[in-house]
């Protein structure tokens, strides 16, 4: 008993605070085998501490202490926390502070990957104008890793220089560098990413809608539903006119994870094209909880179609003091306007 | 779709477009129905009967390549038997004694319908020849016509950027691609496939020659389209009509229902029963599903598919009249002369259901009363769906006129089609 008492104390006790923020083993471990990273919960928690307690500017002397470590799975560690960011939908400052401090330990360590993204997150934010976080030598040093990087045909360096020009709307390059980019990689994740983008400058072009489906299919296929709900909804609006049978599932795969533009959409399409009443109340319901007012509009139809009346007066009232917002009002009259006689028979029963 | 789909998270445009109830009178008011009637008046679109110019050999641009790109005539049946004529031509004739008039005019009678049907054979393997390359293109069958609809809609956007970036210049419009079918072309294919009734067809006309021409009156549906006589084609679209227009409800007017009432609402395909579906689908004038098959999905309620199947005509009417209307309402031909043949009037009409029960639509087009009316409905109807659309003469996109979004609010009065005066 005295030993494992001695033990406890003996023992360096890991921050309460940490603690509190870093989810429980089994959620780790879930995402751990989602992302089929190298090392266990247990080989990595040891680390995830030790950089939570760590200053960016302390040196850890990572060889002696984990000589397991390489530098990739600093960067897998990181995907861990953003997987986490993703699926929670919730951003907490410290766990965000530890990403950028991973990205930072694995450059130290040599990483490409983690040097590519540190190198553009210089330029970007000079670009900017943060000049005080990122001098000029700094952005020149940056700019001679990204050649070089690009001279090696590092994968996510093409992709990022993608990114760049389509931040920068310079779409004719960026479509270069991601079919550049595809060549390299066409069956990961990072690739299905850039097919969603791709399809975005495709889309943009005369006739491009073809090819645009065709990326935005390749990137659904590729990609978990997290990382993906804005193609999965972009998807679905192209169909959404000509065929609205395949668009509903994709938008109900966007509804699944939250995503707000969504909701009317499937309203609408259940309330006008496949004349479900009750299923387009619900999705309705959702989207009145995030005042949407369409979602008010598509509401009240379904509420006179199913005869509830007394939902259709709330719903009426609901919309009456929406009508304070100048941007809206234009659309709540017509809405008015067009629904007088049954607005009247409402009154009536 | 605005904006490319460059809407999500930052577009705060709603997708709801005002529209006002409309009446008849209102229709004739608007810019369309005054631009293709202007266009009618003027003389710069005419029916024509028997139009046949060849598209390779006429230059592009050219009146006759118009024409040739928009009809097909060779697919139709024809609209007037000149049994009278041939009466009139043997009773004038000296050679034939007096005592055999009678039966010489019924044998030329017959051996015109004889050469009519040989002509009609020849025209429905050449259609299926012609359009062997285009179907391999454009797999109508799977999925085809929801891509063309895409190609409409893209197009439209095309135009609404394009007018977005410079307000000004209303001419000034993106340089689009040539749309990837003529409208010739895609008539075509949904009547290739007539192809497949000539074996039962060539079956009867060997044992029966002549009076073959009785039994297609009364049974016009073993019959290929093109050998249909004025009189088969009176008794299918009076089948049509009745079969989808029955006395309880209006089961599918194309997109569009028109109640007894005289409301005109959006019909989509999943709000009709099954039987109704069925209903639809076996009458259409060019089904392109075998009757087995609609049969099979009957008996099982299978009512997705027989929807899909609905839904495949709704986008093939949307597409062909997109198509009539570009190449009647093009900018760039303001002085070529459109022709529309008579066989393709008569057809537009059956297909859309512009008539009533009881209507001989091929006698009506044979006087330019009857042409007038029968144009008066198909301007009306276009201008019913298509007026304010940004391909035409409006700012909206179709999709957002006619979109999911907003068909509710669109409300529209009686009278339409109804009304005696039209």
């Amino acid at each position: 008993m005295q030993r494992f008492v001695s033990m406890l104390v003996s023992k360096r006790r890991t921050p309460t605070k940490f603690q509190e923020i870093f989810p429980k083993k089994r959620t780790i471990n879930r995402i751990l085998f989602q992302l089929d990273t190298r090392l266990t919960y247990r080989e990595m928690y040891p680390i995830f501490v030790q950089i939570s307690q760590s200053s960016t500017e302390e040196k850890i002397p990572w060889k002696k202490k984990y000589p397991y470590i390489k530098s990739s799975d600093l960067i897998q560690m990181r995907n861990v926390l953003i997987t986490l960011r993703m699926q929670n939908k919730f951003v907490h400052k410290n766990l965000l502070a530890m990403e950028d401090k991973l990205l930072n330990f694995a450059a130290e360590l040599g990483n490409n990957d983690a040097i590519s993204i540190l190198s553009f997150n210089a330029i970007q934010q000079h670009d900017k104008g943060n000049a005080k976080y990122y001098d000029q030598n700094d952005v020149e040093t940056a700019d001679r890793f990204i050649k070089e990087l690009y001279a090696r045909n590092h994968h996510l360096t093409i992709k990022l220089i993608g990114d760049f020009f389509l931040k920068n709307k310079a779409e004719s390059k960026a479509e270069k560098y991601y079919k550049e980019f595809l060549k390299l990689e066409s069956n990961t994740k990072l690739a299905g990413e850039v097919y969603g983008k791709l399809g975005e400058i495709q889309i943009k072009q005369v006739n491009g809608f073809l090819r645009a489906e065709k990326s935005w299919l390749e990137c659904i296929r590729l990609l978990e539903l997290e990382r993906s709900s804005r193609w999965y909804f972009l998807l679905a609006k192209l169909y959404l006119s000509s065929e609205p049978l395949r668009a509903k599932p994709l938008l109900e795969k966007c509804a699944s994870i939250g995503f707000k533009e969504s909701f009317k959409t499937l309203g609408f399409i259940e309330l006008n094209y496949f004349q479900n009443y009750e299923r387009a109340k619900e999705w309705f319901k959702i989207g009145l909880e995030i005042m949407d007012l369409e979602c008010f509009l598509g509401f009240f139809d379904c509420c006179l179609k199913l005869k509830d009346t007394s939902s259709a007066r709330n719903c009426l009232e609901s919309l009456k003091k929406l009508e304070s917002n100048n941007n809206q009002r234009a659309i709540i009259n017509t809405f008015l306007e067009s629904r007088k006689e049954s607005m009247k028979l409402l009154e009536k029963a | 779709m605005y904006f490319r789909l460059t809407m999500v998270r930052t577009c705060k445009i709603s997708t709801v477009t005002k529209s006002g109830s409309i009446q008849l009178h209102n229709l004739v008011k608007t810019p369309l129905y005054e631009a293709l009637n202007g266009r009618y008046k003027s003389g710069m679109l005419q029916v024509v009967q028997d139009v046949n110019w060849n598209a390779n050999t006429a230059p592009s641009y050219s009146s006759e390549h118009l024409t040739s790109t928009l009809n097909s005539t060779r697919s139709l049946p024809m609209t007037k038997f000149p049994k009278q004529e041939i009466i009139e031509r043997v009773k004038s004739d000296t050679k034939v004694g007096q005592w055999r008039k009678f039966l010489t005019s019924w044998f030329r009678i017959g051996l015109f319908l004889l050469k009519s049907y040989k002509t009609g054979i020849q025209d429905t393997l050449k259609v299926y020849w012609d359009t062997r390359s285009v179907e391999r293109r454009i797999d109508i069958k799977n999925g085809a016509l929801a891509k063309l609809m895409r190609e409409i809609e893209m197009n439209e956007i095309n135009i609404k950027l394009s007018s977005s970036l410079s307000p000004k210049k209303e001419s000034v419009r993106v340089a689009s691609e040539p749309f990837s079918i003529n409208r010739k072309e895609l008539v075509e294919l949904i009547r290739r496939d007539q192809i497949w009734k000539l074996p039962v067809f060539f079956t009867l006309v060997f044992i029966f020659e002549e009076i073959s021409a009785l039994i297609f009156i009364f049974f016009p549906r073993v019959c290929p389209y093109n050998c249909l006589t004025p009189g088969g084609y009176k008794k299918l679209s009076n089948i049509y009509i009745q079969a989808t227009t029955g006395a309880n409800a209006n089961c599918g007017l194309g997109p569009l229902e028109f109640s007894k009432e005289g409301t005109i609402k959006y019909e989509p395909p999943y709000s009709l029963s099954t039987e109704n579906l069925h209903g639809f689908l076996k009458n259409f004038p060019q089904s392109m599903v075998s009757s087995w098959k609609l049969c099979i999905y009957k008996k099982l309620k299978l009512q997705k598919l027989l929807c899909n199947e609905v839904e495949k005509i709704y986008q093939y009417l949307l597409i062909d009249d997109w198509l009539l209307l570009q190449g009647i309402l093009k900018t760039d031909s303001e002085t070529i002369k459109i022709v529309l043949s008579d066989k393709e009037l008569v057809n537009c009409i059956l297909e859309r259901k512009l008539y009533l029960m009881g209507d001989d639509l091929n006698e009506m087009v044979s006087d330019t009363l009857g042409q007038k009316i029968l144009l008066k409905r198909l301007f009306l109807y276009w201008s019913l769906r298509y007026n304010d659309t940004i391909s035409f003469n409006g700012k909206h996109m179709f999709s957002e006129k006619w979109g999911v979004n907003n068909i509710s609010l669109l409300k529209y009065n009686p009278e339409f089609i109804i009304t005696n005066d039209i």
